[in-house]
């Protein structure tokens, strides 16, 4: 079942001779549950394309529908709670809210919809994502990896149509960005969670089920890697 | 509470400093506001209690109102209350002392004087018509007669004036004599038990032709022709107007204006359209202070905050949310700003309104409450406070919440903050690399970064310069003004002789009064003084351009240049005691026969170059002698009168035979004035003696002794008698001295403490300068706290900037010179702006008042140089607190903050 569609996709900054065009007509479809890796050099357009498929920062011209719907024909107030249901981002950077603390900012997106925590899914989360024993702890007493992994559990939280991640392991050691790399798989696995993952590192981005590389703003390859 | 308001509480806690400082400024917005409306409200209550002691709360009355309008009036459904008094006919008083010739009766309704005040101060009210209260004066001039308990029978009759019935007091007394006749006809006894002694009351008799005596109106006994004053008080004043004139048509109508005006119910001069607009531009004063503070708080925490809002927007947070996310900080630093800020700003306004009760209270006439000034403090003015500080709140969060929203999510993430980089902007003054090296010149950059920062802070600083200078400006203007009431005369009370009684006083009279005032205990001392007025032939050119300008007038009696000197006879003791302070010998003077004065002839006026005050002489020598003209003395008479005469066309001086009272020779003044005498000056005097202050500046005046009158004076028509007292510090002397001049039988309006009425002047402007002085200080408290908030904040917002030139080798006296160029900057725009504006201001007070007060312009140096000094003061003590906190930092930690 098609869960993200992208057609004819644009972004553009500037005019004339300082135009410079971050994507450049990019289409392209994702099922559900699959888990995609998106590749390229910097400033190939990459972080572009996920922000644009977040709902985060709106496209020159093109569409984007994500479970049918097109999500830049929404009002700001409607695409604010697209992105509060339908999307989970995940960081370089964690981008956690550094007063509140690990149980709040995983369950963010669900009480800012106004809904009750399910409290046995949180705790699931919590166990896989090792964070037992921490809940209470703020954003500055947890290590990189910690962060991240809080950072996981918010995307997860409200079971998301796509969880998209933008470097996730770029800011963390080795040891730990490929315990990050394992969650997002489990998280694909298990909750059969859609995630489209951007990297620069390929034996990274050789861990996901199909690879879309950019180069200048347009798809360069889209190669399936395992079905 | 939900995950906006709890993440909107945790940020406030997280940034203390700077939530401690923005709660700082809604308690000063709140307890300024509320101080103010706690103020205006005490005194209005005030204003009122004060009317309402002097007059009465009465609406509208008309005197000598017949019984059926009366009792119309009094029975309309408007009429909440009323007092009326019954005219019940006059007494002639027999004691020649008493001042006025009547008593005027009047029977009170029950409860009038819950509407006109009576101020009992011996004894009580009266109950029926057989008791009466009379005024302390009948008691103070026959004690005797006139006093509590003592049963007294009055002729109560009519009044007659000019041989018209007339029923009111209010009619004056013209005298009884050959022209005009007053009488009191078809008079009955009525016995009176005095009950009581009033002191003052609500109906004001000044000048009527009786003293008002009040008993109860009695039903049984009955007038021809009763008449009424009747005073009403309605259930809607604002009804007053209109309504009194309706139910009192064809009589004259008085209003109580000083009570209407209060209510807005006066229809003319309403204060409340005074007071709302100072009230008004008050609390916008303190509200446009506030509002910078509490804004620039909420605009460095929202802009801290970018990249957090933007990332809850990136989760799903709409910008409903968002705003309402700040909203809820503000109201949450409302929560506990406002009634700190409320109880602060009362218990403020009252310890203040105590400590200055008695200064206050001498402003106003409170008889019946005595000297206090109650602190009113009503639910609905700290009601309004609150509202207004929530409003001033919630506006400083507005634009911050707009400006967050507005963002887009991208943008926000990205933490792209306005840079606007112009090649121009780049380039800094090669001042700042000279007197600061290199540090000088990152500061200049940062400056020139970030306009939209430090403009808030310099905004607020000049502000607040602007506004200290302006007010310190106006205060050295009024301090000026107020300098001669601020240094009273050397004397305590003058007391001018002015006789009231049918008879005339002899000199023997004033003495003996003079000699029983001077003896009252606590006074100290005391000086007798005559003085006349002279008409002295002058050649111009004895005079000075100005004095001759001022004084010169024409004696159209003889056709010559004349001027007016005042010669003052004054007590011997006090003369020789002047003398002999200012190192003059007084023998020449005292000498009989030789006719020597002191010459007092500083002149004061206006210059019409500067328009400003200037003193010269009136003299332009000393002179060796001046001259005079009187009347001439004729044997067997003396001199009684001047008078115009229709027959000879001029003015005649009236002689009476000394043995005959109707044999008058009247001769023409230029027949009669032919005697000249001659008065020696001793010396010129520049500084007045006591009591000579009112002539001082004004008039040329000649001191002499007074033994020496008798010698030169000539024949004396009428001479300005007048006395001077000092008494001990805390001594009520003017009571006593009251009872004793009424008791002589004189008048007392002449009878003047002028210590007391500059101690009322001195309270008025203490008031002023307290109040002026605290409302700047708190203003100025509120800019140094938006000053530090602002700077503190910046500093913390660039810790890794600073890191970064710490690892890069800048030692922490470089940074202390960066940041000393960045205080300097603040300081230098701050005062280059906020000094001009305030001295164009002060120009513009000096134009303004300058009708008033004669002086010239006055740079308010002071002003400047405690403003001046402050800013810095303030900028750089922020800053030293600020680098202080940063330097303690760890450099690696500071260059890894997010």
């Amino acid at each position: 079942m098609e869960i993200l569609r992208v057609e004819d996709l644009c972004k553009v900054y500037g005019k004339g001779d300082n135009e410079v065009r971050a994507l450049d007509h990019v289409s392209f479809s994702v099922e559900k549950g699959e888990f995609i890796a998106i590749i390229g050099p910097s400033g190939s357009g990459k972080s572009t394309l996920l922000h644009m498929l977040g709902g985060v920062d709106k496209p020159t011209s093109g569409h984007v529908y994500v479970d049918g719907i097109d999500v830049y024909k929404q009002d700001d107030e409607q695409l604010a709670i697209f992105r509060r249901r339908q999307v989970g981002l995940i960081y370089q950077f964690y981008n956690l809210i550094p007063v509140m603390n690990v149980i709040e900012n995983m369950t963010m997106p669900v009480l800012m919809d106004g809904r009750k925590v399910n409290e046995e899914h949180l705790q699931d989360l919590l166990s896989v994502l090792k964070l037992n024993g921490r809940e209470k702890h703020l954003p500055n007493q947890l290590s990189g990896g910690q962060q991240q992994r809080v950072s996981i559990g918010r995307a997860l939280m409200n079971s998301p149509a796509v969880v998209l991640a933008d470097e996730p392991t770029g800011n963390l050691d080795s040891k730990n960005s490929q315990e990050i790399i394992e969650l997002i798989k489990m998280s694909n696995e298990k909750y059969h969670q859609t995630v489209i993952m951007i990297t620069h590192d390929e034996q990274i981005a050789l861990q996901a089920d199909r690879v879309i590389s950019i180069e200048d703003g347009k798809i360069a390859k889209d190669e399936v890697i395992r079905k | 509470m939900n995950i906006m308001q709890r993440y909107a509480l945790r940020s406030l806690k997280k940034n203390k400093t700077r939530t401690v400082v923005t709660i700082i400024g809604v308690i000063l917005s709140a307890a300024m506001v509320s101080a103010v409306m706690v103020f205006t409200s005490s005194l209005m209550a005030q204003m009122e209690q004060s009317v309402i002691s002097s007059v009465g709360d009465w609406h509208g009355m008309a005197e000598d109102v017949d019984e059926t309008t009366y009792e119309a009036a009094i029975e309309d459904d408007d009429v909440e209350k009323f007092a009326s008094f019954r005219n019940e006919g006059f007494v002639e008083l027999e004691n020649p002392n008493m001042g006025r010739p009547f008593a005027h009766i009047m029977g009170m309704s029950d409860g009038a004087e819950n509407v006109i005040p009576i101020q009992i101060k011996e004894g009580r009210m009266p109950n029926d018509g057989s008791e009466i209260v009379i005024p302390s004066i009948m008691n103070i001039v026959d004690e005797g007669y006139f006093a509590i308990g003592n049963e007294v029978t009055l002729n109560v009759g009519t009044r007659y004036s000019g041989g018209m019935l007339t029923r009111t007091n209010s009619v004056k007394y013209y005298g009884d004599n050959d022209e005009y006749d007053e009488e009191v006809r078809d008079t009955s006894p009525r016995t009176f038990t005095i009950v009581g002694i009033y002191s003052d009351t609500g109906i004001s008799d000044y000048g009527y032709a009786g003293y008002s005596c009040f008993t109860r109106e009695d039903d049984s006994i009955t007038l021809a022709d009763s008449s009424y004053n009747v005073y009403l008080h309605f259930s809607d004043i604002q009804i007053a107007k209109t309504k009194t004139a309706e139910l009192f048509e064809g009589n004259t109508v008085t209003l109580n204006n000083d009570y209407l005006r209060l209510h807005n119910a006066s229809g003319e001069g309403e204060f409340s359209t005074v007071y709302l607009t100072v009230l008004s531009l008050l609390v916008i004063l303190i509200a446009v202070s506030s509002v910078s503070l509490i804004y620039n708080a909420f605009s460095i925490s929202a802009s801290e905050r970018t990249k957090d809002f933007g990332l809850l927007k990136s989760i799903g947070a709409t910008n409903r949310q968002v705003r309402r996310s700040i909203f809820f900080e503000a109201f949450a630093v409302c929560l506990v700003g406002i009634p700190l800020g409320l109880v602060a700003g009362v218990l403020g306004i009252g310890v203040t309104l105590k400590v200055l009760a008695n200064d206050l209270s001498s402003l106003f006439y409170t008889s019946m409450s005595g000297d206090s000034f109650d602190v009113v403090v009503t639910p609905s003015a700290l009601l309004v406070a609150a509202l207004i500080a929530l409003i001033t709140v919630m506006i400083s969060a507005i634009i911050p919440a707009i400006r967050v929203t507005r963002m887009t999510v991208i943008d926000a993430l990205r933490q792209a903050k306005d840079i606007k980089i112009k090649s121009k902007d780049v380039h800094t003054s090669k001042l700042a690399k000279t007197l600061f090296g290199f540090p000088g010149m990152i500061g200049a950059k940062y400056f020139k970064r970030n306009k939209k920062k430090y403009r808030t802070t310099v905004v607020s600083l000049f502000v607040s310069i602007v506004l200290f200078i302006s007010v310190t400006s106006l205060l050295d203007y009024v301090n000026t003004a107020t300098s001669e009431l601020l240094t009273p005369p050397k004397y305590d009370i003058w007391y001018s002789f002015y006789s009231t009684t049918k008879e005339e006083k002899t000199e023997e009279d004033r003495l003996n009064l003079y000699k029983e005032l001077s003896e009252v205990s606590g006074i100290t001392g005391h000086i007798y003084t005559k003085t006349t007025a002279k008409i002295v032939p002058i050649n111009e050119d004895m005079l000075t351009e100005i004095g001759a300008g001022a004084f010169v007038n024409t004696n159209e009696i003889f056709s010559e240049d004349c001027i007016y000197v005042l010669v003052c006879y004054y007590e011997d003791d006090a003369f020789v005691r002047y003398c002999n302070e200012n190192d003059i010998d007084p023998e020449k003077y005292l000498e009989d026969g030789s006719n020597t004065g002191l010459l007092m002839d500083s002149f004061q006026y206006v210059s019409s170059n500067s328009n400003q005050r200037a003193t010269t002489y009136i003299f332009d020598e000393v002179p060796e002698t001046l001259s005079f003209r009187t009347e001439k003395t004729i044997e067997g008479y003396q001199l009684t009168g001047r008078a115009w005469s229709d027959e000879e066309q001029t003015t005649c001086m009236q002689y009476t035979s000394l043995t005959d009272p109707n044999d008058i020779i009247s001769i023409p003044a230029a027949e009669a004035m032919t005697d000249v005498r001659t008065l020696h000056i001793g010396e010129r005097i520049t500084t007045p003696p006591i009591g000579m202050e009112e002539y001082f500046g004004r008039v040329p005046t000649i001191i002499m002794p007074l033994s020496q009158r008798e010698n030169n004076q000539g024949v004396i028509l009428e001479d300005n008698v007048k006395t001077y007292f000092t008494y001990e510090e805390g001594a009520n002397i003017k009571d006593e001295m009251q009872k004793i001049i009424l008791r002589h039988g004189f008048n007392t309006s002449m009878l003047n403490d002028v210590t007391m009425a500059a101690s009322v002047d001195r309270s008025a402007v203490l008031v002023l300068r307290v109040f002026t002085y605290g409302f700047i200080a708190l203003i100025s408290m509120i800019a140094a706290a938006n000053v530090f908030n602002t700077i503190s904040t910046n500093i913390r917002l660039r810790r890794r900037e600073f890191a970064v030139l710490r690892s890069i080798g800048m030692t922490r006296k470089d940074m202390r010179r960066m940041m000393n160029y960045e205080c300097l900057l603040y300081g230098i725009k701050s005062i280059s702006l906020g000094v001009p504006v305030s001295i164009l201001i002060s120009i513009w007070i000096y134009v303004s008042m300058n009708d008033l007060i004669l002086v010239g312009y006055i740079l308010p140096w002071k002003g400047i140089v405690i403003a001046v000094l402050t800013v810095f003061v303030v900028v750089f003590s922020t800053m030293l607190y600020s680098i202080n906190k940063i330097n303690k930092e760890n450099t690696i930690e500071s260059l890894r903050a997010i």
